[in-house]
């Protein structure tokens, strides 16, 4: 393990810092975290590797952690894995987490060489073999991506010895976050197909048996298909599927700006006709949103329906149904629109319209001097009923994870947060000052899932690892959690 | 007792004169009512507070529009027809039972307006009758008018507009008749340069649309063009887009108009280029309606969108240290309620970010919380209705007041577009004059209690608020206490 930090566990306590204050100053090695209402349950440092997408599988009586990774940095290529001993490019950490006091690093999977987004592993889904409709139900099975160039399946039903299956998808370009259903075994694969005019759209995929994926359709936007002309629309980023039951897919666009949310009929999807005309594209759509172009759409999250208290007296009772939609944040020290995160009434699906915004206070901490990325970037997707329609978790690169009250999406309430303390790992952010480089050093939370049991996983994009958390006080109240 | 009507049809006992100098003396309720507020209790209110009030002898009341003319203010509010038995109240100026108008209120003193005329308007109840819509202009600054003259454009009925001389407000002369149309409404007139988009539907037309007329020389109307979403158009098939509601220009520096379309559902805003609008090919073909229009948002057909109003651009505190993107330009948007007692989804005010307009994309939202007054029971709609449209200084982009029919006229500090706050609010009390809104009503055929109903609300230039009750409890003029004081920058009230 090596390098894992000391940490604030339950052992030692966390009082001290529970409530510590946003610092107005940015933060240096040896600093306690910044916190309110979230503490510290373990660390991992991962091996000091960029960090992307946590996806917590629970296998009987035990809790594994697989996080995608992003490629090296310039400075370390390829990180060594203390585990071989051999330098590796990053790809997929495999973590058990059954005791999230004291983390296990069970096993690095390298992937493609390559900087940030161009290498490395970043998405990861599992799904249990007895779930899928044809899978082996003794196992346990990793879709991944494999840097830019394709997606992968693997058998990792013994976490600790991941062993490859097949290539689903390959001779891609940009893949990024994929979606997969469990209990249908249909994945929505995010990467770009070398006929089409754009960087990422949809391959949907069978893998109800992952050893024999199944091509059914490309998706995307008309005018991103083979053979249109004029402007292209904003590419994919992800898309959150409520199964077979809700019928509906949540498509993100635009990840930091030219947002656009596409709510689509799952079942017209897969079943509709499959050739990529104009016609057949619209076809599965029921309803889209266009962002302020200066926003973008990175995650689309169905919050499904709601009982909105103001609207208790109302005679129609006031159920609506919601979409929280968070944009992602490129630029380094507010060089661009803050992303934020929207909400959005989708009751009526054909025209969905967002009534209330939630950021960060930049005030809160100076984010925008503090170094790095200030904004949003991803929420836990997780429907687990521990957090869903209660809690969600933002993450929000240098202000940390934050946890926002959700159960009147009229108007989401910031009710905890967690900035982890950077560490000798914690890798620096540049920007250019009169044509020089000038770099600061802040962690900066890349992604976010969560548990059945209500831990709270929070990924750094700048090599410092994973922080376990938990909620405390007003926070773990909402939750409803002792 | 402010305003007391004494029994009987028509008779007004108490003057607003004699009425102004006991209200200051009232307490004032510190917090909303739990319960329905009977005749005799005070007002409701938070950083706002009553200065004088008419009765308008006892009219349901739509617009009021403030003016100066010399040294005197004017106010003239436009009136819903009458009903029942309330459908020709007496003017006790001229002894006569008259269908309701236009009231013309001097209001140089507000703890001591004083009513100088009321011009009758059409016959109809409610919607159907009288004169709902007000707007005014010098001639001086109309272009072609007389620039001793002081003009006042009307709605009449549902039939048309009417153009007034109201120099002499206590002597209102008609000048000019544009009949034959139906579903007037809220009209607008741009006093730079006399630009009028009247709102209603003339022969041909599949629904309300907007008629562009100069009224630079006001007795003269000299028609522009015909305007409407694509589909409202003469010989036009299939669904009809939704009406509009009615418009607010930023003039010819600004170049913009701002439509409200769907007044209680199915809202939409467009933003069209005033100048192609004026200027562009005006048959109504739908390549012409649609050449004008700079960006539309159709929002979530749950909402409603009776006022869409300009706010401007501002900078937004949060984003302050944004290397792009600190200032954004704003349009709010209020819906319209039409159910008494929530029987339709809350209609409420959103606000929009149009920094690009082409793409209009709502970002915050603003109500009342029901739970503070218990208005869904209190009787009466509860829900929003309009807001000022005043630009001047005093309060653009500072604070904005919002009518929300039985929770009165609230205000808003809309300094962060992003996270609008209340920050102040008048509940005027009930008086004889209130009357019981009746209909179907959470599926009966029924009345509900006497309650205010804040139909709408404008300001003046010396930053006092002027709100219009529907239930027919007259006109009230306000102040801001306070917070809601300090923010508009006036001095503190000794």
């Amino acid at each position: 393990m090596g390098r894992n930090l000391p940490v604030c566990g339950a052992a030692i306590g966390c009082a001290a810092f529970a409530l510590t204050p946003a610092l107005a100053q940015a933060p240096k090695v040896g600093d306690p975290p910044e916190a309110k209402n979230m503490r510290l349950v373990g660390h991992s440092d991962l091996q000091a590797r960029s960090a992307y997408q946590p996806t917590i599988h629970r296998y009987g009586e035990r809790y594994i952690a697989f996080i995608g990774h992003h490629g090296g940095t310039e400075a370390i290529r390829k990180p060594v894995n203390p585990m071989t001993g051999q330098a590796e490019f990053n790809g997929t950490s495999i973590v058990d987490v059954t005791d999230p006091k004291q983390p296990k690093y069970l096993k690095h999977i390298p992937a493609q060489e390559g900087l940030g987004e161009q290498g490395g592993a970043q998405m990861v889904q599992i799904c249990d073999g007895k779930t899928l409709p044809k899978g082996d139900p003794s196992k346990v099975y990793m879709l991944r991506t494999f840097g830019g160039q394709g997606h992968e399946m693997w058998d990792v039903t013994k976490p600790d010895s991941p062993a490859f299956i097949t290539r689903v998808s390959w001779d891609l370009k940009d893949t990024h976050k994929n979606v997969w259903e469990c209990d249908t075994g249909i994945a929505f694969l995010v990467s770009g197909v070398s006929t089409w005019r754009i960087r990422r759209m949809t391959e949907v995929f069978d893998l109800s048996d992952p050893t024999k994926p199944v091509k059914i359709r490309d998706f995307g936007l008309d005018g991103q298909q083979p053979g249109t002309t004029g402007a292209v629309p904003s590419e994919l980023h992800g898309a959150v599927s409520t199964g077979k039951a809700g019928n509906r897919l949540y498509f993100a666009y635009g990840i930091n700006k030219g947002g656009i949310l596409q709510i689509i009929d799952r079942e017209k999807l897969l079943n509709g006709p499959k050739e990529p005309t104009a016609d057949n594209l619209k076809f599965p759509e029921i309803g889209r949103l266009d962002m302020n172009p200066m926003h973008g759409a990175h995650t689309t999250m169905p919050l499904g329906k709601i009982k909105v208290a103001e609207f208790a007296h109302d005679q129609d009772r006031g159920e609506r149904e919601f979409v929280m939609i968070v944009g992602e944040v490129y630029a380094n020290e507010c060089g661009a629109p803050r992303q934020m995160v929207y909400f959005a009434d989708t009751t009526i699906e054909a025209k969905p319209m967002i009534v209330s915004n939630y950021t960060v206070r930049e005030s809160q901490g100076n984010f925008c001097q503090r170094g790095g990325r200030f904004g949003a970037h991803a929420s836990n997707e997780s429907m687990a009923p521990v957090f869903y329609k209660k809690l969600a978790f933002i993450t929000y690169f240098n202000a940390g994870v934050r946890a926002v009250d959700v159960r009147d999406p009229f108007n989401p309430t910031e009710v905890g947060y967690f900035i982890p303390s950077i560490t000798e790992a914690t890798e620096k952010r540049c920007v250019k000052v009169d044509g020089q480089d000038r770099c600061k050093v802040a962690i900066q939370s890349n992604n976010v899932e969560t548990d059945d049991r209500g831990y709270i996983y929070v990924v750094d994009r700048s090599n410092t690892g994973m922080h376990i958390l938990e909620v405390t006080g007003e926070a773990r109240a909402i939750a409803g959690m002792q | 007792m402010i305003l007391e009507y004494v029994t009987g049809r028509h008779s007004v006992l108490a003057t607003a004169v004699s009425a102004s100098a006991v209200v200051l003396a009232l307490p004032v309720l510190a917090q909303t009512q739990k319960q329905a507020p009977k005749i005799g209790d005070p007002p409701e209110a938070l950083n706002v507070r009553l200065v004088g009030s008419n009765d308008l002898q006892g009219r349901t009341a739509y617009q009021p529009t403030i003016v100066k003319q010399d040294t005197r203010y004017i106010a003239y509010i436009g009136h819903h027809g009458g009903s029942g038995d309330f459908s020709q109240p007496h003017n006790p100026l001229t002894g006569q039972n008259e269908l309701n108008g236009t009231s013309i209120v001097d209001v140089t003193d507000p703890k001591q307006p004083k009513y100088l005329a009321h011009i009758p308007g059409a016959v109809g109840d409610g919607e159907a009758g009288a004169a709902q819509m007000t707007r005014v202009c010098d001639g001086k600054s109309l272009g072609k008018g007389d620039p001793n003259k002081v003009y006042l454009l009307r709605a009449f009925g549902r039939e048309g507009h009417e153009t007034w001389d109201v120099t002499d407000p206590a002597k209102p002369k008609v000048l000019a008749r544009l009949l034959g149309m139906t579903d007037t409404h809220k009209n607008y007139w741009e006093c730079e340069g006399g630009i009028a988009y009247l709102v209603s539907t003339p022969p041909g037309w599949r629904t309300r649309m907007t008629q562009v007329y100069d009224l630079s020389d006001p007795a003269n109307p000299v028609k522009i063009r015909d305007f409407g979403l694509v589909g409202q158009q003469p010989g036009a098939t299939g669904a009809v887009p939704v009406a509009i509601h009615g418009l607010v220009s930023n003039g010819p520096k600004g170049n913009r108009v701002y439509l409200a379309f769907g007044t209680n559902k199915g809202g939409i805003i467009q933003i069209v280029d005033r100048d192609k609008l004026l200027k562009g090919p005006k048959e109504p073909t739908p390549e012409n309606l649609l050449y004008p229009q700079v960006g539309r948002l159709d929002m979530l057909p749950l909402a409603g969108a009776h006022t869409a109003m300009p706010l401007g651009k501002f900078k937004i505190p949060e984003f302050a240290k944004e290397k792009e993107g600190a200032e954004r330009d704003m349009v709010m948007i209020v819906s319209e309620t039409f159910r008494e007692e929530c029987g339709e989804a809350r209609q409420m005010v959103h606000f929009v970010d149009a920094t690009i307009e082409s793409r209009p994309m709502v970002v915050s939202h603003w109500t009342v919380p029901e739970a503070m007054g218990n208005f869904c029971t209190r009787g009466g709609r509860f829900g929003a209705h309009s807001s000022n449209e005043d630009m001047r200084p005093l309060y653009y982009g500072k604070l904005t007041f919002i009518t929300f029919f039985n929770a009165g006229m609230r205000v808003l500090d809309i300094r962060d577009p992003y996270n609008p706050k209340e920050v102040g609010y008048f509940i005027p009390p009930i008086t004889r004059a209130t009357q019981p809104r009746c209909g179907m009503i959470g599926g009966q055929q029924r009345c509900s209690n006497a309650v205010i109903q804040s139909n709408n609300a404008e300001v003046d230039d010396r930053g006092y608020i002027y709100i219009a009750d529907r239930a027919n409890t007259g006109l009230h003029i306000v102040e801001l206490t306070g917070e809601a004081r300090a923010i508009a920058g006036l001095p503190p009230l000794q």
